[in-house]
């Protein structure tokens, strides 16, 4: 078997995966393909027959002379599969395979890259497919993403290699059927290099890495830009710089590049690894998974429904403690008891299943940082080495959407300030690359994420002087470690030396804080001078539950959220005192702090107006600290958070709401919120 | 009121059908029963402070929690003592595009009647004593009338007793 005729049948293989009824150009090339492979293997009759037939077949569907399409594409395919094999068996063993002899491929359609049109208007009737599209586009995208971060290492794994031929050929596939002709072009284009890769034509490192990580950036634009059109039913707007993307593919997939001298050893890689491959792709889809990895299969659910699932099954909870409660008063059966409990089982089961549906594994986020640092170690030129572990630990979705930014800051922080740049490191006798690790793990009901770097440490001096600076803290103040390190968390507080547009502009750490506040976690720190941070983020593993202490204040009771408080006492009357004979305030601790009397502040009819007979919760707003007087405390429990709902609209000093055991509504306290609307 | 019909005439021929009626103390009050969602019989209400005050609170209605208005409170009427006959009426309304529900404390509901088009009038006018803006028409049932209500906007207007000029 010639080189080029193998190359013609691979053509033919995919096309005929690809192929659909309407598309007559592809179908037509095909039909020429197929009878030149006819002509070229007269000397074979078997597979001059078989890929006479084959045409013939695709001349039917042309022609529109089947009845059934799919069984018409299915019948072609295996003819192209029968010819594959023929020729394979009679195909000299490992035919050498010269670089040089590859054709460039410009003989196939989206040739001239000048030359594509814009995409056109996503139609109404399109609209669900293309969304379909995107979000299947945007998980190959990802997966390819992680593949050529990983190849960036180690360039020779072929299994990396086909995953990311295989993205972009899903795509490209998809994007035909919707003529999303740019996204195609580009997918094309991109395939074309890889599939040299594949074969082991050209090395893919380097600037190829590079190039194809590019295109990859550019196609999640598009696809963004076809996610906002499908909205708008408008035209995807346009993307900048594909035609000089597409060109450096193109150049990027010539053999015999100078980078491309030192022949990968694997080269002469035996042909049955080669038909492996090429195996899975000619299988077409259905071959998605990487093999070896056993994927589970997935459905697609809406978040409104998986919500609608979850408030349904905390519903069943509650009723299911209400009917407990009811006959165990009534009756002393055993069998009854036994069933009841039973029933308790499997609702909580149900539960915590239900919670875990919105958990999603955080590698998604960790593989946006491993990006990150690639990009912005070569842009600062330092060298990191990136470390993840437990990618698989799981939290809310919710949170994970919103721990992202925060992460980004904070990991271009540790490169940037944390690093130190590779002479700086051989000097001080550490390895010329820093290391920088990301650990996700859960600790007792929370999710703990490192961010650890073995570089210089925070510079403590330079911190507590800037804060001098900044007036912050005062010259003569005695400050612990931590103090100090929380300082760098104050807005307009940047210890970088120089201004560089990757940080040091002295915001970010202040929002980084705040996000992660929003999110009801925090942030510790520790450092130790010439040996690296450790910056921990704690986050709640779901925004959907808190731990709260129920108060009661007259009739009603109240959620206050357990982070907020600091204790709870019951105050003895030389405590209390109070200034102009109105503020109230209670002495904790040799700190004087005032009193908000919760019945005053929500107007309602309170057991106690004495301070002495009620209770005093301590609360705390990062600074700020309370007394909330209340009633009484009921308990501690974990509660589902739901909004009062939009009609009421958002009240100062309530978080929300939630149900609780007995199935009445309960008000969450919005602690800072109070605080502020007792302050103006 | 003559004047008042020929005002809405154009209207009054859509508005015949189905309506769910209720009672406010003597007054009878008729909801269209499309916008009816179920009617619960009265049960705690989490009161929510810094609401207007015809904003009862929020009530848990399986898993999803709604807030509920006192029509009494809501029309200026004296507040009355619950009995056994005070339930909650659960109303799907559309505000600003986004379908609701939300509930209405009434004192007693009394039946579903059918009432024809020609047998609803505009409502009359009461001049600026009071506003009748979400009174969509009169339904009459022999003598009785039925004062035939648009809950949305009931429920979503600003003021219902309009400030004598």
């Amino acid at each position: 078997m010639t080189h080029e005729l193998g190359e013609l049948i691979e053509k033919c293989a995919s096309a005929a995966v690809l192929a659909r009824p309407g598309d007559l150009a592809a179908l037509a090339q095909l039909h020429t393909d197929l009878q030149s492979v006819g002509a070229q293997t007269k000397d074979q009759p078997a597979a001059s027959i078989t890929a006479g037939h084959a045409a013939t077949l695709v001349e039917n569907l042309v022609l529109g002379d089947v009845d059934d399409v799919d069984a018409a594409l299915r019948d072609i395919g295996s003819q192209v599969n029968a010819l594959q094999t023929i020729l394979r068996s009679t195909a000299p063993a490992a035919a050498p395979k010269s670089p040089a002899a590859a054709p460039a491929p410009q003989s196939e359609e989206h040739a001239a890259p000048g030359q594509i049109e814009p995409e056109r208007q996503i139609v109404e009737s399109d609209a669900p497919l293309a969304m379909e599209f995107v979000g299947e586009a945007n998980a190959h995208l990802d997966t390819a993403e992680a593949s050529l971060l990983k190849l960036e290492d180690d360039p020779t794994d072929l299994n990396e290699v086909n995953a990311l031929f295989r993205a972009f050929h899903t795509i490209k596939g998809v994007a035909g059927f919707l003529e999303l002709k740019q996204i195609g072009a580009l997918a094309h284009s991109t395939e074309t290099l890889l599939d040299l890769a594949r074969k082991e034509k050209v090395k893919l490192s380097g600037s190829r890495l590079d190039v194809v990580l590019e295109a990859r950036d550019m196609m999640k634009q598009m696809v963004g830009a076809v996610e906002t059109a499908a909205a708008a039913q408008a035209a995807p707007k346009q993307v900048s710089g594909l035609t000089q993307l597409l060109a450096r593919l193109e150049k990027a997939a010539q053999p015999g590049d100078a980078q491309d001298e030192a022949a990968p050893a694997r080269a002469t890689a035996d042909a049955a690894e080669h038909d492996e491959a090429a195996a899975n792709i000619t299988s077409g889809p259905a071959a998605t998974a990487q093999p070896g990895v056993a994927q589970e299969a997935n459905v697609k659910v809406s978040t409104g429904r998986l919500d609608t699932l979850i408030n349904t099954v905390g519903e069943l909870v509650i009723a299911q403690a209400m009917v407990a409660q009811d006959l165990g008063m009534i009756a002393s059966d055993q069998r009854l008891s036994r069933n009841l409990s039973h029933l308790g089982k499997i609702t909580r089961s149900l539960q915590d299943l239900s919670m875990s549906m919105r958990m999603v594994p955080i590698a998604g986020v960790f593989q946006k940082m491993a990006r990150l640092v690639r990009d912005v170690s070569r842009k600062i030129g330092k060298e990191v080495e990136f470390v993840q572990i437990g990618g698989e630990t799981e939290l809310d979705r919710n949170v994970v959407e919103a721990i992202s930014d925060p992460l980004v800051h904070m990991v271009r922080n540790a490169i940037d300030h944390g690093l130190e740049g590779p002479e700086d490191r051989l000097k001080s006798g550490k390895t010329r690359a820093g290391k920088l690790t990301l650990k996700a793990s859960h600790h007792s009901g929370n999710v703990v994420i490192e961010i650890t770097d073995d570089g210089r440490g925070l510079p403590k001096e330079k911190i507590v002087k800037k804060a001098i600076a900044a007036g912050i803290v005062k010259e003569d103040q005695v400050l612990t470690d931590q103090e100090i390190f929380q300082l760098i968390f104050h807005a307009g507080l940047s210890t970088a030396e120089k201004l560089t547009d990757i940080s040091g502009r002295g915001v970010g750490m202040d929002v980084v804080k705040k996000n992660v506040e929003a999110l009801r976690g925090r942030i510790e720190i520790a450092s130790t001078p010439g040996h690296g941070s450790i910056f921990t983020v704690r986050l709640p593993l779901t925004l959907a539950v808190i731990d709260g202490l129920i108060v009661k204040v007259g009739a009603q009771r109240y959620i206050v959220p357990i982070t907020s408080i600091e204790q709870s006492i019951r105050p003895t009357a030389e405590q209390i005192s109070t200034a102009l004979g109105r503020g109230e305030m209670c002495m904790i601790r040799e700190k004087v702090l005032p009193i908000i009397r919760l019945h005053r502040l929500f107007n309602v009819e309170p057991t106690n107006t004495d301070p002495t007979q009620a209770i005093i919760v301590i609360v705390q707003d990062g600074p700020n600290r309370r007394c909330l007087m209340v009633d009484e405390l009921i308990g501690q429990q974990q509660v589902v958070i739901k909004s009062v709902g939009k009609e009421i609209g958002n009240l100062p000093g309530i978080a929300g709401c939630a149900i609780l055991g007995d199935g009445n509504v309960s008000l969450i306290l919005d602690i800072a919120g109070i605080i502020e609307s007792v302050s103006e | 009121m003559s004047e008042a019909v020929t005002i809405g005439k154009t209207t009054s021929a859509a508005r015949g059908g189905k309506y769910l009626t209720f009672a406010l103390g003597p007054e009878e009050y008729g909801l269209e029963i499309l916008k009816v969602r179920e009617i619960i019989g009265y049960m705690d209400i989490t009161a929510v402070p810094r609401t207007p005050s015809h904003v009862r609170g929020v009530i848990n209605l399986r898993g999803q929690v709604i807030s509920v208005t006192d029509l009494r409170r809501r029309f200026g009427m004296p507040g009355i003592e619950k009995t056994e006959q005070t339930c909650i009426i659960v109303v799907e309304i559309t505000s600003e595009g986004r379908r609701m529900s939300m509930g209405i404390v009434v004192d007693r509901v009394s039946e579903v009647l059918n009432i024809p088009s020609n047998a609803i009038e505009d409502a009359p006018s009461f001049g600026t004593q009071l506003a009748t803006d979400f009174i969509c028409g009169m339904g009459k049932i022999g003598s009785n009338v039925k004062i035939l209500l648009d809950i949305d906007k009931v429920l979503t207007a600003e003021q219902v007793t309009a400030v004598a000029a």
